[in-house]
């Protein structure tokens, strides 16, 4: 039986996605988030240790068979992959904040975002003119300095909005992690995919 | 300064061992396709944008390289080579009995998706028009099964679908074409989740929602084919589940090597495919080797209509399969190096006479045997000689 590659986002849902192959027999002996090793071997799967947005790309390429990360990075990516379960975890919202009493979709309005792809879609479908503007972090400095009217981004518990007199002004999509597959994968390497996806699924309607 | 040393983004030269083997396996599937009474075609690069446009089949504009003809028509750069074929299909006579086209040859698109830039590929594949059945479904396949056989590649697996099922499926649930689109989306990247969520928006019933999350599932080994007639006991399911297990029962029994799974839940853009859908996919790649279906509708398009099924591979991807599993060393070296003092006619006789026994012959130009003996090192035939007045001065053998 051959083994597969499994793509693991760094950061807040590393330790979940990790237990979820765990859950189903699927670990390496030196599986840590902040491994000086690219590819963490293990029985079964090698693990790669990778920033969230990159999870898409390695599954899509297929040099890793399946992955977790968020509905986020997957709307981002506009990843050609199979999207097969939600994982539950990691659930927040991608909204477009701003200056409370902001109109969010007038045109010619400006837009800061982590998510271009995304953003530009959005505003497209709504035939709404948008200016995006790409930013890689702190995209809440946006309108507090005045680079944008709004900011589309990923909103948890609305903390940082709030410390920063920001507010939510329409939630546009709702964000959880999902297992994402290679769609040739799944064939190709099935016997030891399908049963994985299926002990995942068991646990899932299970609760655990 | 103008940089002259550019090329465009998504295209690529092909020299040396690449263009070498790129064309060892174009002349591979060229007659693995023509042993098979297909008959190549050549069609232009450039056409009427119009040909690939329409509500089957049609292309997205922005995918398109398109200019200006001096007439204002507007033109493109082929998409794909299945309209083209179609084009022709529709224009020759008629004839009798099915046809066969194949071609090789390069698509052109603009798309720039996620990690995939490629604006120039190189296409190869089949359609064999005017037929329907089960055996013209099974030949086709059998056809692009064994043209990578033939190149070598034997661990791979068949994946069979059919739109069918999932078409008879909606039309049992009612649902509008909207819907049939969003939700042949959805199943088609096993999406359970949005699945849900979508029929519970549309306010579809619970327990058909249900059902239509479990054909998610419907893939696998010929265990589906069961699952698939108990999921959906329609009259019109279970015709399109016994189709399929006929068809794959007539693969399967030419005993070839590759493998074969089934996927109901297979479901690529229905408003052009009609029946048998399949990709053929390598586990040393992420993306298919050859994909295809039958599209039964598009002929109509072109004022002729007709059953047709065909598929189409990218030379590209099978280059890198083959590179994978170490089927790709060097080119072959050249038979012979030769040189002659004297240069000229005697230089040329010589050549001629080497070839003239089948072999390929370099000349040199050096000017004595020390320079000869140092191109000699560089290129490493299989055999250099070097001549002077009529006889051997050199000779070293690689």
């Amino acid at each position: 039986m051959g083994k597969i590659t499994i793509a693991l986002a760094k950061g807040r849902l590393f330790q979940k996605s990790m237990d979820v192959f765990r859950s189903v027999g699927i670990t390496a002996p030196d599986l840590t988030e902040d491994s000086r090793l690219l590819v963490i071997p293990g029985e079964i799967a090698d693990f790669l240790i990778v920033k969230p947005v990159d999870v898409p790309v390695y599954v899509e390429h297929g040099v890793a068979d399946m992955g977790i990360c968020g509905k986020d990075t997957l709307l981002e990516s506009g990843a050609n992959i199979l999207e097969m379960l939600d994982m539950g975890f990691g659930k927040c919202r991608l909204s477009v904040c701003g200056y409370e009493g902001t109109d969010p979709f007038f045109s010619g309005i400006r837009v800061a975002t982590k998510y271009p792809n995304f953003a530009r879609k959005l505003y497209r479908d709504r035939g709404c003119s948008a200016e995006i503007i790409k930013l890689s972090g702190s995209v809440e400095l946006g309108p507090i300095i005045g680079l944008s009217d709004v900011i589309v981004d990923i909103v948890e518990s609305g903390r940082t909005l709030v410390e920063n007199g920001l507010s939510v002004l329409e939630d546009v999509a709702q964000v959880s992690s999902r297992l994402c597959v290679n769609r040739v994968s799944l064939k190709t390497k099935g016997d030891i995919i399908r049963p994985a996806i299926e002990g995942i699924r068991k646990n899932l309607e299970a609760g655990l | 300064m103008v940089n002259r040393l550019q090329i465009p983004e998504g295209v690529s030269d092909f020299y040396g061992d690449t263009a070498y083997f790129k064309r060892k396996v174009e002349q591979s599937l060229r007659s693995s396709f023509l042993l098979r009474g297909y008959e190549e075609v050549e069609t232009p690069s450039l056409e009427y944008f119009d040909t690939f446009k329409g509500e089957i089949g049609g292309i997205r504009e922005e995918a398109t390289v398109r200019f200006f003809d001096m007439d204002g028509r507007m033109l493109a750069l082929r998409p794909d080579l299945t309209m083209p074929v179609a084009r022709i299909a529709a224009t020759r006579p008629r004839g009798v009995g099915a046809l066969r086209y194949c071609y090789i040859g390069n698509a052109y698109g603009m798309q720039q998706e996620y990690g995939m830039k490629r604006r120039e590929f190189t296409q190869a594949g089949c359609e064999l028009l005017g037929v329907s059945g089960i055996s013209a479904d099974a030949e086709l396949l059998l056809t692009a099964a064994e043209s990578l056989l033939n190149l070598g590649i034997q661990d791979f697996v068949l994946d069979l679908g059919h739109v069918g099922y999932l078409r008879e499926v909606c039309r049992y649930g009612n649902l509008t074409a909207v819907q049939t689109a969003a939700v042949a989306a959805l199943i088609d990247e096993k999406n359970e989740a949005e699945l849900a969520i979508y029929c519970r928006e549309q306010g579809m019933d619970e327990g058909f929602a249900k059902q239509l999350c479990e054909l998610i599932y419907l893939f696998g080994d010929e265990s589906v084919f069961q699952r698939a007639r108990s999921l959906f006991p329609l009259k019109g399911c279970l015709a399109i589940v016994d189709e399929l297990e006929a068809i794959c029962t007539m693969v399967r029994s030419m005993d070839l090597p590759f493998k074969i799974s089934i996927d109901f839940a297979m479901a690529p853009n229905l408003n052009y495919y009609t029946g048998l859908v399949f990709r053929g996919m390598s586990p040393l790649l992420g993306y298919s080797l050859v994909s295809g279906g039958r599209y039964d509708t598009l002929m109509e398009q072109f004022g002729r209509p007709m059953p047709a099924i065909g598929f189409a591979m990218g030379v590209g991807n099978i280059l890198h399969v083959l590179r994978s599993m170490g089927a790709l060393r060097a080119c072959p070296k050249a038979d012979v190096l030769i040189g002659c003092g004297e240069g000229g006619s005697e230089l040329l006789a010589l050549a001629a006479k080497y070839r003239g026994e089948g072999k390929t012959v370099i000349i040199s130009y050096a000017g004595d045997a020390a320079e000869f003996q140092a191109e000699a090192a560089a290129r490493k035939p299989k055999k250099a000689v070097y001549y002077t007045a009529g006889t051997i001065a050199y000779e070293e053998e690689f």
